[in-house]
């Protein structure tokens, strides 16, 4: 949690954010049917879908303008007004931290697990996610941070265009084979960074055997035991089932 | 007559049970995969049940209810080790944990708060299952009184206690969480008209936000994230401290066991609802009588107690209605409802006469499940504290990719994960900023049945709130509202405070005169 | 190090020349069947009994999940309809998810794009508490007539089966209902054992458990034939009210399927065991047990009364109000 100065001035901010969110959310309510036959019921305010989304509207509203006053009265406004006159764009290292760890969760979320062979997604994701922060360092941070990125925003480029689709089109299992170099790509970079240094040599390796082990065991524990679909199962989910479906 | 037809049931069903080596293995095997399943973030009991259904079919029906109970069994036990040890509840029914079951780990006590929470809730459903053998009928007809005003009653009482769920911060931010949390769950085609309430035209939005990505966005993604921005380490316990059964501090708990109990076989009896909301009703019963209430939320013994003994016992409950009137009274047991059918069983008012014995079949499979479950958290927990030794940067990522799994295979949709993120960000940000998370969880849970049930009644009395004076369970319920409400405000806890000092004076009073005049 | 990542690479090659070979004749691997409503329903428990006899026809394990949520079922549908037309995903389907197509926007498809398999399902069934003065199905008409809308009626929400039965019960008899909307069958059964609604219209499945016991005072079947459970019979609606024969009956019809554009040998692998598995003991004492009208029909059968429960749902739905696609549009004949 932040200090108490910081929390009143961060409670301007989300009074006003919270007072337009009850506004907007009052707004949508008020469309809904509250008279007339609606879905074979004969509606009523009382039993209108508008009742609750109310209730919730004007409360949040009501919180709100307290939290906002309180925020006034106990000065967070004006320091929100002077931390906004001597803004600046510096990031601390924390900041970065925080910024790593939404880059890692997002990619994986939004352009790993539904594009690319399940396993393969868990082994880039991992390393990424795990020597970036394992180091300890924030200039190995940035730098696994710039790497990463950049693969993912090649990968967005790919998928957004039709080119994902002609690649596999032409070649079976094309951004899983692209997944795979950039993962082993990764791996080097990150093994040279972690040159000279022992702690780090042994975290790297540590890593990436947690890297390669956790899908290992996730993957057929899933798929084959569990008998879950997995979301996208491509080069090496489909290898798995060969030998599975060989050795049954 | 009926209870002693399902003793004798019983009784000879656990020697039949035990006898079957294969049935000990399953047993054994079904409850370590439950609390597995439970300890993973996102993997609940009721997926358990559910992955377990399609692999049971082919086994005899008494091994295959041997395999979903002890599933169960383990999958709502499972849930507190995520909770105490990572502070990102296994299972919705574990979140309620979270709250002092991670301060306890943080003092270095993880493996006392483990082996505490094994023994309550072996306790807790043993309890419950006494009550299968021998109250079950008389509690399915109480579950009978329940209309939609009792429901309404039941899910505005749960998400009153998120008012006892103070913020660190300003009182009144637990109650902006509560309705946050209720607007999300306001999202979806509501169940009455079918409405289309803030979908914004998107259909996989028209089911409504699903509970189990919420509760892994809402508390996994910033625990990850607090973890590695702020280079946080947990306490290292000087030496493991004992895992082996306190049973001091659970002989000082025990008023707390037995009404965290019978709070969960009541909340299992009722249709519908099950461990989740038995937690937290658990949890604010506790407070509310607990002679240290500011203790809770930093760490007391007394809530990770109550929490874990009433989602246990409300297995028991669960099972009530399930097999006397063929009603599921948890979301598990709707799982198990349909593997009943699988295996030719209807459960209804007609099982006594159609399959006689088979409650005391289902009591015998509890116990012995909660046996073997005690057992093998006896044996695990000690291994399982060990997880905080590994360093964070390795564990955290770890925690993520099952974190995203997990959200993923209850549904196996993919919208659920870009659900969980966008929740999880949120939520960061409120965290940090002193607003308690666990009154959002709670108005995810429990805003579609106080929305429903609230416009039905109204609907049925034409507009009146007059039923609520009239229905007797529903006159309790509001006066346990009232009271809550009540015992909240400063008044009430000064004129206490006062006639306790009081009393106490007059004991002390008479204490010392009577120390002065001998008999 | 880099030997792993050579190996790698290696398998992936060797596994590229597997697929080559792989093609083998329908069922070569495991077939996963998504149903579309929650486990432990009715359309779930049927679909895993027949799977779990067809398992053993193809010889190949058959995996049953659930994918819920949408309105009709509409995400599950979706996601079985966007895998392969190779036969090895199934859909696990009821009547209701004929009604997708007018719920839904983004899914415009009408059932023809299916081939359909149906394992039958159960009538529904008039049922009222039993502390009520109405002994048969005319007493409750007349008290209804006498005083519109002073009983309260429960059912499952707005275009439900149960729902529309009930809409298609009022017309044809003349009766006017206070309709109360439950989440679900077994919701609204409850509500009619408490006391809450006095009657209820749900199938003779949800309700048989509850009749046998006493709970539930069943007044008539919404179907041309009486229907007997444990010996009580309970009479036809239809018997005494003729008028209900122009407006139902609007039957259940639980079963699974496969995109329609499936190659025809597989499609015919998977007739000859629905079939089989059909005839199976397990199945037939399923369907006795669970008081279910099995049917069995698949084909263009099956197709023509999934039409027809198209026509008939989709434009009750749309009459509601709570469609967002005219089934006009959609090329849904009117019933």
């Amino acid at each position: 949690m932040m200090e108490k100065k910081q929390l009143r001035k961060a409670d301007f901010v989300t009074s006003i954010l919270l007072i337009l969110f009850g506004i907007w959310e009052l707004a949508q309510s008020f469309q809904m049917p509250m008279r007339d036959t609606y879905g074979g019921v004969r509606n009523v305010w009382y039993v209108s879908p508008a009742l609750m989304p109310l209730v919730i509207g004007f409360g949040v509203i009501i919180l709100g303008a307290v939290l906002m006053i309180n925020s006034i009265r106990t000065g967070g406004a004006a320091d929100f007004i002077k931390s906004v006159q001597s803004f600046s764009l510096k990031i601390s290292d924390s900041g970065v931290r925080f910024i790593g760890t939404l880059l890692a969760i997002g990619t994986f979320v939004y352009l790993l697990i539904p594009r690319v062979d399940f396993f393969m997604s868990i082994v880039f994701f991992l390393s990424f996610f795990i020597p970036a922060f394992a180091f300890d360092s924030g200039e190995d941070l940035k730098k696994l941070m710039v790497f990463y990125g950049g693969v993912c925003l090649i990968m967005v480029i790919l998928f957004i265009t039709p080119a994902a689709d002609a690649l596999n089109a032409l070649f079976m299992f094309a951004t899983d084979v692209l997944i795979l170099i950039a993962t082993i790509g990764l791996n080097i970079y990150a093994a040279r960074l972690a040159k000279g240094d022992d702690t780090k040599r042994s975290r790297f390796r540590t890593g990436l055997i947690v890297a390669i082990v956790t899908p290992l065991v996730l993957t057929p524990v899933f798929r084959f035991f569990l008998l879950v679909p997995l979301p996208h199962e491509g080069g090496i989910v489909q290898l798995m089932q060969i030998i599975y479906y060989s050795l049954r | 007559m009926e209870a002693l037809n399902a003793l004798g049931g019983f009784f000879t069903s656990i020697g039949g049970l035990v006898a079957d080596p294969i049935n000990l293995l399953v047993l054994f095997g079904a409850v370590v995969m439950g609390i597995i399943f439970g300890a993973t973030p996102g993997l609940t009991a009721t997926l358990g049940v559910a992955l377990l259904t399609t692999l049971t079919y082919g086994m005899n029906q008494s091994t295959a209810m041997i395999a979903l109970l002890a599933i169960y069994v383990g999958g709502v036990y499972g849930g507190s080790y995520a909770s105490i040890l990572i502070n990102i509840p296994g299972t919705a029914a574990a979140a309620a944990t979270a709250l002092d079951g991670y301060p306890i780990a943080m003092r270095g006590e993880g493996g006392r708060a483990l082996g505490l929470t094994t023994t309550a809730s072996a306790i807790g459903t043993i309890i419950g299952m006494i009550f299968v053998v021998s109250l079950s009928p008389l509690i399915s007809e109480l579950a009978l009184q329940f209309t939609s005003f009792e429901f309404f009653l039941l899910a505005f009482f749960g998400i009153i206690i998120s008012g006892t769920l103070t913020s660190p911060d300003l009182v009144y931010k637990g109650w902006i969480a509560g309705f946050l949390g209720l607007f999300l769950a306001m999202v979806g085609r509501d169940a009455l008209q079918f409405y289309p309430r803030f979908t914004f035209g998107n259909s996989q939005l028209d089911g409504g936000l699903e509970v189990v990505p919420v509760l892994i966005g809402a508390f996994g993604i910033p625990q990850i994230i607090q973890v590695l921005k702020d280079k946080f380490v947990p306490k290292q316990a000087a030496k493991l401290d004992r895992i082996v059964p306190d049973f001091k501090t659970i002989g000082r708990n025990f008023k707390h066991i037995i009404r965290s109990a019978l709070i969960g076989v009541g909340i299992g009896a009722v249709p519908g609802i099950g461990e989740d909301i038995a937690g937290w009703v658990s949890y604010g019963t506790a407070k509310n009588a607990s002679k240290t209430p500011e203790q809770f939320g930093k760490g007391s013994y007394e809530a990770v107690v109550s929490t874990e003994t009433a989602n246990n016992a409300c297995i028991g409950g669960a099972m009530i209605p399930l097999l006397s009137l063929g009603v599921p009274g948890s979301p598990p047991a709707a799982m198990l409802l349909g593997a009943l059918m699988l295996h030719g069983v209807a459960p209804g008012p007609m099982l006594r006469i159609d399959h006689p014995g088979f409650i005391g079949e289902i009591s015998a499979i509890l116990l012995l499940a909660s046996i073997a479950m005690w057992i093998a958290g006896m044996l695990l927990a000690k291994q399982v504290v060990k997880v905080l030794r590994i360093p964070p940067a390795i564990f955290m990522p770890i925690i993520a990719v099952l974190a995203v799994i997990g959200s993923y295979a209850l549904g196996t949709k993919v919208f659920n994960l870009y659900l969980m993120v966008p929740v999880g960000i949120i939520a960061y940000f409120l965290t940090e900023m002193g607003y308690p998370i666990a009154p959002l969880v709670i108005g995810v849970i429990l805003g579609p049945m106080a929305d429903q049930n609230l416009r039905r009644g109204l609907m049925i009395s034409g507009g009146s709130f007059a039923p609520i004076f009239t229905r007797p369970v529903a006159l309790i319920l509001f006066l346990v509202i009232v009271f809550t409400i009540v015992s909240q405000l400063p008044f009430y806890k000064r004129w206490m405070g006062d006639l306790r000092s009081r009393v106490a004076e007059r004991r002390q009073a008479r204490s010392s005169s009577g120390a002065n005049k001998p008999e | 190090m880099k030997r792993v990542f050579a190996l790698v690479v290696a398998l992936a090659l060797v596994a590229g020349f597997a697929f080559a070979a792989a093609e083998q004749e329908f069922p070569a691997r495991d077939i996963t069947t998504i149903v579309v409503w929650g486990a432990g329903g009715g359309t779930d428990t049927s679909v895993r009994v027949i799977m779990g006899e067809m398992a053993n026809e193809l010889g190949v394990p058959i995996n049953v999940i659930n994918v819920t949520g949408g309105s009709a079922g509409s995400v599950g549908m979706a996601e079985a309809y966007s895998r392969d037309a190779d036969g090895y995903t199934l859909a696990g389907l009821s009547e209701s998810n004929t009604t997708t197509g007018v719920m839904v926007a983004d899914w415009d498809n009408t059932v023809d794009v299916w081939d359909w398999f149906l394992v039958g399902g159960s009538p529904d069934v008039v049922s009222v508490t039993p502390d009520l003065p109405y002994e048969t199905i005319d007493d409750l008409v007349a008290a209804a007539q006498a005083a519109p809308g002073s009983i309260k009626a429960g059912a499952g929400g707005a275009g439900s089966i149960h729902h529309v039965n009930l809409l298609a019960f009022e017309q044809g008899s003349g009766a006017d209902f206070d309709f109360i909307p439950y989440d679900g069958s077994a919701p609204s059964q409850n509500a009619a054992m408490t006391g809450e609604v006095q009657l209820v219209v749900t199938s003779v499945a949800e309700q048989a458990e509850l009749i046998r016991a006493g709970r539930l005072r069943p007044l008539a079947v919404l179907v041309p034939d009486a229907f007997t459970i444990s010996g009580q019979t309970i009479p036809s609606a239809f018997d005494t009210i003729p008028a209900l024969a122009e407006v139902l009956p609007i039957q259940q019809a639980i079963g699974f399927a496969i995109r329609a554009d499936a190659p025809e040998e597989v499609k015919a692998k998977i007739g000859e065991a629905f079939e089989a598995a059909m005839q199976s003991d397990t199945v037939q004492q399923f369907g006795e047990e669970r008081f279910y009208v099995l049917s069995g029909a698949y084909g263009d059968e099956a197709k023509e009364i999934m039409q027809g429960l198209q026509s008939s749902l989709s434009w009750a739905v749309w009459e509601q109000g709570i469609g967002v696609d005219d089934p006009a549009s959609l090329g849904i004949p009117r019933p």
